[in-house]
């Protein structure tokens, strides 16, 4: 029963993925835009469903911390500030209004849950189309974006005897890409408050043994505006797959954070028991658990420039 | 009302390429890797002494790393039991050896020192862990 319940999901999330463009593109040529639904183009670990201006160019660095207490954390490691899980550093551009395209590299940190590492040291290619906006006044009732993320693992292969059961033995060059694709439906419900929901998918070339490819997801995240240049956010993701459920030893990633908001830069701090930082990584390997402490502080920070 | 028309087409065009090339890109292979098996430890009977310590002090225990840097003092039995005992000593060299900078010994490694253990010594490690660490 609860596998067909499953199966009726994931049917309908996969629809929902497909029939969207269709029905979104037809309102793009209303007025009455409703503009910055999420200040910046993350919430904290997912994608908001900004996309730049045309022609600006966004340098971001983003920092994952250890675990700040639980086995790992506490003050040996000084709460986790003296390890770092992830860290990535890259740019996107937006090529137009509704489109944006991105660059990052990043180390990797997802496990599973035995304790071996996923795709590591990651090239980062970021694709977002834009596929309407909200308007006033009897137009679109809310924003719609597709994100789309391809890795690639540029790890040295691991020959030999003994690391037939590591990822990084890569048998195939195809099993280096993981990908995910992201319909983000948000509204902006007044200037004080805005909310997403995200159905996903994330493809995994090569996995653990009796892991699964191919998994949908959906998460949801929020944005609070305390002041003119200070807001709260939060999200979760939740991969909708039996192996992945209660008990199995990995864990939906939950992020809250703040920001801070100036004239071209946006600062973010956050935790989150995420250990990664793209979507590949973090939303079919977290097994780090907030009610064991291993939560870890993290930040983003982003400069904008004009090309 | 034709120009509009020609926008809503393109960009439903984009957009369905959009997910497309993702889920093209996505679908290669699908893929998994073999069932993992313990070491066999049968004709092993690893101590200390005999068999680690030498593979420590020239994988771990040298100066910039287990021995005045980095967390842990690994030149003798007393430091190195913490991290057998908390299980991070498994952890980090034998389940995370394929990360290039959590595993250890990691590939950042000087270049005069490993940067990976043979399966031998592998072996010889996850054997003696198993037993329970004898002195």
């Amino acid at each position: 029963m609860n596998r067909t319940k499953t199966v009726s999901v994931k049917t309908t999330l996969q629809l929902l993925l497909l029939a969207l463009p269709f029905i979104f593109t037809n309102t793009l040529d209303a007025q009455e835009y409703v503009y910055r639904t999420f200040k910046d183009t993350r919430v904290v670990n997912i994608h908001s469903p900004e996309t730049l201006p045309k022609g600006r160019l966004d340098v971001r660095i983003s920092h994952r911390f250890g675990d700040f207490a639980g086995d790992n954390g506490g003050f040996a490691t000084f709460y986790g500030l003296e390890t770092a899980s992830d860290v990535s550093l890259g740019g996107e551009y937006g090529f137009s209004d509704s489109f944006t395209a991105g660059l990052y590299r990043s180390k990797g940190a997802g496990v599973s849950v035995e304790g071996f590492p996923g795709l590591r040291q990651l090239l980062n290619g970021l694709l977002k189309l834009r596929l309407s906006r909200q308007q006033e006044g009897g137009g679109s009732p809310i924003s719609a974006t597709l994100m789309g993320l391809v890795s690639m693992s540029t790890q040295e292969k691991l020959e030999g005897s003994g690391n037939e059961n590591a990822i990084a033995s890569f048998p195939e060059f195809s099993h280096r890409f993981a990908s995910h694709v992201q319909l983000i439906l948000a509204r902006k419900f007044s200037d004080g408050f805005s909310l997403q929901l995200s159905p996903g998918y994330t493809h995994r070339n090569l996995v653990p043994f009796e892991d699964e490819n191919g998994m949908f997801s959906v998460s949801a995240g929020a944005r609070v505006q305390i002041t003119r240049s200070f807001g709260l956010l939060g999200d979760v993701v939740l991969p909708l797959a039996d192996s992945r459920g209660s008990g199995t030893g990995y864990q939906p990633a939950i992020g809250i954070g703040f920001e801070f908001e100036t004239s071209g830069h946006v600062f973010q701090v956050n935790l989150t028991n995420a250990t990664a930082l793209m979507e590949t990584d973090f939303i079919p390997y977290t097994t780090t658990d907030w009610a064991e402490g291993e939560y870890r502080l993290g930040f983003t920070i982003s400069r904008w420039f004009n090309l | 009302m034709k120009s509009a028309q020609i926008i809503i087409s393109h960009s439903r065009f984009i957009a369905i390429s959009f997910v497309c090339t993702i889920l093209l890109l996505g679908a290669c292979t699908s893929d998994q890797l073999p069932e993992i098996t313990a070491a066999d430890c049968s004709n092993v009977e690893a101590t200390y002494g005999v068999d680690i310590k030498p593979i420590i002090d020239g994988s771990c225990a040298y100066s910039g790393c287990h021995l005045d840097s980095s967390p842990g003092r690994f030149d003798d039995y007393a430091g190195l039991l913490p991290y057998l005992e908390d299980n991070t000593f498994r952890q980090r060299v034998i389940i995370e050896q394929a990360d290039p900078t959590t595993g250890m010994p990691p590939n950042y490694a000087p270049e005069d020192r490993p940067r990976d253990l043979s399966l031998e010594e592998l072996i010889l490690i996850e054997c003696w862990l198993d037993a329970g660490f004898p002195e």
